[in-house]
């Protein structure tokens, strides 16, 4: 219940910012996006939630007072309350300061998992769709066995090779993720080294960088940035899972899977050192899907 | 009805005590033992081996207690030897000679009867498993011959003193098993191809996952610590592994399991205080949880730093919010369950200024601006942890300890890995290590603080040689004054060089409803199962 006030009231002091680009932004595609947001509720919470994390992921200071690593054996598993939000975990350290530094960690971790998975898979699909032959049929067999692995235990298998840490447990769930985008992008470059203009241009004299450049990419960018979108989330629930593992930072670094995990014995005697992480978790892989899924319908505004 | 009114009155007084142990032997003692049934058992870690033999692992052992039986039991109040499949024994003045009585009425579940040469064939085989048998092996360590007196006198023969083998008969390490089981492969011994002399036979088992127990029906030479003599009271045993702990609690709590072990610290509480459920606890023997320096640290080359780390400790903050209380706060080297415990909370004590104070002396005396002191040279006094991140109660405590160091100046780093390296032990990465050992016998000092084994002494490759001295001659020493007088030495030595920074007594939990009965453990903390009863 506590969460559910907190966020909204956070939200309306920065919801301004929010609505405001959408209106400033003079574009067709933007404006019917705002509209969109606007009828759909679902939408504008899953919007300012992100709103919000962003801010606590620019400046987590600024929301968060207390050190989120400042421990006071004296004051464990305090329930949450005025001083304490979201409570204390037994070492007597501020959950809602450790959610909001952890989110930023998870989140961080997230974008750069799928900022790897989208470079490789675009350079891999793209050399394979458009030069077609002997090269696309290995780079398409390479890419089909990492399919087969399942991806969590493909992060693993990555982890465990290259060690401990946040970045490791990002590059890995980045790895996982390539063989998803080489396949779109390949499809979508297929598609379009068929087309008119691209054939006109190849006849027109153009050298194949600057056609893979200027007709190729940008039109094939819409279905992979919307993959993007929808594989943010993910990469966030497979970073928590590997860090809930023992995979991520070394302690006493908040992280929400860490965090999870280390409450998990007081599930039954302090709820909240499990909860609020959890919930944060959750929040984040649903506003980042439902806000991939209404670009999925209309397109991203451009 | 005075009866009655008393009857309430115990139970009010039991349950204001927060459940100990005394509760549980309450329980035991309300109703008369009942025969049959399955006792479900939920295991933290279910052992890979049920050999206890091969392995020093307390569930390995637990499960071979109940598999097998030992020659003497130890009495987990006083520590004193008490006679079992030996009646009684003599040992020689110079401590080589140990001769040994036995029963006579003793057979293995394989038909087998139980005699000198039975011991003599499983003396031997340990020596013949080597440093497959880890403990056992040291336990004999100068092992000549077993000499078969007449058919149930058999004396075990070293070549120099060995004061710590007594007791060590006592332990799991040495169980009997039947002769014809003694040449099978090690690896079908470790899945429970052997027959022995308990009271339970091993009916199922998966490696690290489950074991089924049978009771053996004509067994009737229980240890002298259990009130029943004969066969086991149930029927069978089934133990299941449930390593999650509040998974494991609510097992319990919905009644499908009976008896769980490791009661998780965070929830011990909750536990007793729920009605119908009993937690019994119990201290461990065994060196109290500490942290050791690595003799292989540049930065705790200084005994004077050494200290410092200890005298900056906070254990009661630790005991209090990492493990709710339910640990003790370390007074000493060892457990004040371990005989030959010294009391050493004069040493072993919370003083930051007094650290900081050795700190200064140790030449660490100029305080950065990130707080961390430097010496002359302008080396940071920064140390670094290596564990393996399996345990988040140890990861809980490294953390608490961090904030502690730190306020004296003192830079502790984590560095969580998978699994730990396979080297020995002056070749551990990192400036410290915790490490955990039981046993009930000072011994355990020889084993955890001298330089003698590659995979058990701290000291290993960095050898003290005044300590090892005071070890060693805890070996050939038998005049149990005489002995406890140097173990006291031993024990003020290693505070005093900062070998160990003891942290906590390590307290075992068991949890079960109130339809169990009989419920009582060893010095070890290891449950008798021939003595539980189920309620019908």
């Amino acid at each position: 219940m506590v969460t559910e006030t907190e966020v909204a009231g956070e939200a309306t002091s920065t919801s301004g910012t929010g609505t405001g680009t959408g209106t400033v932004s003079k574009t067709g595609a933007a404006r019917g996006w705002a509209r969109r947001v606007g009828r759909r509720p679902g939408l504008l919470l899953a919007v300012l939630y992100l709103v919000l994390v962003l801010g606590w992921t620019v400046a987590p200071g600024l929301f968060a007072g207390q050190d989120p690593l400042f421990t006071d054996p004296a004051s464990g598993l305090v329930p949450p309350g005025a001083e304490h939000w979201f409570g204390t975990d037994n070492l007597g350290r501020d959950i809602y300061a450790r959610v909001v530094h952890g989110t930023r960690v998870s989140l961080v971790a997230g974008l750069l998992a799928v900022g790897l998975a989208l470079a490789v898979g675009v350079l891999l699909g793209t050399l394979a769709g458009y030069l077609g032959g002997w090269l696309d049929q290995l780079l398409m067999r390479v890419v089909e066995v990492l399919v087969v692995i399942p991806g969590l235990l493909l992060s693993l298998a990555v982890v465990s090779i290259l060690g401990f840490g946040t970045t490791n447990v990002a590059i890995a769930v980045g790895i996982a993720g390539i063989p998803n985008f080489a396949r779109v992008v390949r499809a979508e470059v297929l598609r379009i080294r068929g087309s008119a203009y691209v054939r006109a241009a190849v006849a027109g004299g153009s050298r194949t960088p600057a056609i893979l450049r200027r007709h190729v990419l940008p039109n094939a960018s819409p279905p992979v940035l919307v993959l993007a979108a929808l594989d943010v989330g993910g990469a966030v629930l497979s970073i928590s899972a590997l860090s809930f593992l023992g995979y991520g930072a070394a302690p006493p670094a908040p992280e929400l899977g860490a965090m999870v995990s280390a409450g998990r014995d007081y599930l039954t005697t302090a709820w909240w050192v499990t909860t609020f992480p959890g919930l944060a978790i959750a929040l984040v892989v649903l506003a980042t899907s439902r806000v991939a899924r209404a670009l999925e319908r209309t397109g991203v505004p451009s | 009805m005075l009866a009655v009114s008393f009857a309430v009155l115990l139970t009010a007084c039991g349950g204001g005590s927060g459940g100990g142990g005394g509760g549980g032997a309450a329980t035991a003692d309300a109703g008369e033992p009942v025969d049959g049934g399955t006792l479900r058992y939920a295991f933290n870690a279910a052992p890979d081996c049920v050999d206890s033999r091969q392995r020093p692992q307390l569930n390995s052992r637990m499960i071979g207690r109940q598999l097998a039986d030992t020659l003497t039991e130890q009495d987990p109040e006083t520590g004193e030897i008490l006679p079992w499949l030996a009646t009684s024994w003599e040992v020689s003045d110079d401590v080589t000679r140990f001769t040994f009585h036995l029963r006579d009425d003793v057979t293995f579940s394989d038909g087998a009867a139980f005699d000198a040469e039975a011991v003599q064939a499983n003396f031997d085989a340990i020596i013949e498993l080597g440093v497959q048998a880890p403990q056992g092996f040291s336990f004999l360590a100068g092992y000549q011959e077993t000499v078969v007196e007449d058919a149930y006198t058999a004396t075990v023969v070293f070549e120099e003193a060995n004061a710590q083998f007594l007791q060590a008969t006592a332990t799991q390490s040495l169980v009997q098993y039947s002769p014809a089981s003694l040449g099978n492969d090690p690896a079908d011994l470790c899945l429970g191809d052997f027959a022995a002399s308990g009271p339970f036979t091993l009916d199922e088992f998966t490696p690290e996952t489950s074991v089924r127990l049978v009771r053996r029906d004509d067994y009737a030479w229980a240890s002298p610590l259990a009130e029943n003599q004969g066969a086991a009271h149930v029927e069978a045993v089934q133990l299941d592994a449930i390593p999650e702990g509040s998974v494991r609690q609510g097992a319990l709590t919905s009644g499908q399991v009976d008896l769980i072990e490791a009661v998780q610290p965070a929830t011990q509480a909750q536990l007793a205080d729920t009605p119908g459920f009993t937690v019994a606890t119990s201290a461990l023997p065994a060196i109290a949880i500490p942290y050791i320096p690595l003799p292989s640290s540049p930065r705790l080359r200084d005994a004077e730093t050494r200290r410092a780390l200890s005298l900056a400790l906070d254990r009661d903050a630790i005991v209090g919010a990492v493990y709710n209380g339910v640990h003790a706060t370390a007074t000493g080297v060892l457990t004040t369950a371990n005989p030959g415990y010294l009391d050493q909370s004069d040493e072993v004590r919370y003083d930051p200024e007094a650290a900081a104070g050795l700190l200064d002396r140790a030449g660490w005396d100029t305080v950065g601006d990130d707080g961390i002191r430097r010496n002359a040279d302008g080396e940071r006094l920064s140390l670094t942890i290596t564990y393996e991140s399996t345990d988040p109660l140890a990861e809980q405590q490294h953390q608490l300890v961090q904030q502690q160091w730190a306020e004296v100046g003192i830079e502790l780093g984590l560095d969580p890995v998978a699994t730990f390296p396979d080297v020995t032990i002056d070749e551990y990465p990192g400036d410290l290590t915790t490490w955990s050992q039981t046993r009930g016998d000072v011994d355990v000092l020889r084993l955890v603080y001298s330089s003698f084994d590659p995979a058990y002494s701290m000291r290993y490759g960095n050898p003290d040689e005044e300590l090892n001295e005071l070890l060693n001659a805890l070996q050939t020493t038998v005049d149990p004054e005489e002995r406890g007088a140097i173990a006291d030495q031993a024990q003020r030595l290693i505070i005093e060089r900062g070998y160990a920074i003891p942290v906590y007594d390590r307290v075992s939990a068991y949890g079960f409803d109130d339809g169990v009965g009989g419920f009582r453990t060893d010095l070890e903390a290891k449950p008798l199962l021939n003595e539980v009863w189920l309620a019908p």
